[in-house]
């Protein structure tokens, strides 16, 4: 009869963009590791707030035109347009416009605690993921390599 | 009992989620989400009600006999009161 079921967001957009748009924030759980190691799947959950623009290293909620809600971080602006990326990701997306946009993280919890994201620390962490995204590709196929050689010497 | 002042019910798809209108902040992370006969109670305890009530409105609206509705409104206040959503 009640529960803590999940609701979709196809569902839940609806009240998250009248909720922010009338100046109220909103608080929901993350779900995917796109954003990890900043947010957990399931764990952590965002505080949502209207988003007139966005700059680079902000994490607005956007919709993908296949319908899809997504969480990723701005890594340039240009053009009127935004390319996005997740922490956890190597691919970029773009253009993601301003029309897209429902509103975007103005801090989160992770492990119940909650971080501004004007928070010195995290403004430090985002600053460099954002200037090293072009490495990550690197990072990745070095990750991936020592994998297959620990694997193949059998540590 | 009543439900507490400054929630509201809102349909979304084919259930109904419990929010708060004045906070400056919805939570969906401790929304509970209620179905159509949790709103049916929920509906009922907009105005003050009594346990006895509720079971004898539900047993009214819904093809249900009295222990079943006796157990089903238990749950849904316990639910409520731990949800901080009803006054008694």
């Amino acid at each position: 009869m009640s529960g803590r079921r999940c609701i979709g967001m196809e569902e839940l957009s609806p009240i998250i963009l009248e909720a922010v748009q009338k100046g109220r924030s909103v608080r929901m759980r993350v779900v995917g590791n796109s954003m990890y190691p900043m947010l957990r799947s399931g764990i952590d959950s965002v505080v949502l707030v209207r988003a007139d623009s966005c700059k680079r290293g902000d994490i607005p909620l956007y919709r993908r035109e296949n319908g899809s809600f997504v969480l990723h971080r701005v890594i340039s602006v240009s053009g009127g347009a935004y390319t996005m990326c997740g922490d956890n990701q190597t691919t970029k997306e773009f253009p993601v416009y301003e029309s897209q946009i429902y509103g975007k993280v103005k801090g989160f919890y992770r492990g119940g605690r909650y971080i501004s994201c004007k928070n010195p620390l995290y403004r430090a962490y985002s600053f460099v993921w954002t200037v090293f995204f072009r490495f990550r590709p690197v990072f990745a196929k070095l990750i991936k390599a020592a994998k297959v050689v620990k694997k193949g010497v059998g540590i | 009992m009543r439900i507490r002042e400054g929630f509201v019910l809102r349909q979304i798809g084919d259930s109904y989620v419990a929010l708060a209108t004045g906070s400056e902040l919805v939570d969906f992370d401790a929304m509970i989400s209620i179905n159509e006969t949790g709103a049916f109670l929920w509906n009922n305890l907009l105005e003050d009600t009594t346990f006895d009530e509720l079971i004898q409105k539900l047993c009214g609206e819904y093809d249900v006999d009295k222990q079943t509705a006796s157990r089903d409104v238990k749950e849904f206040i316990q639910s409520l009161e731990s949800a901080g959503l009803l006054i008694k």
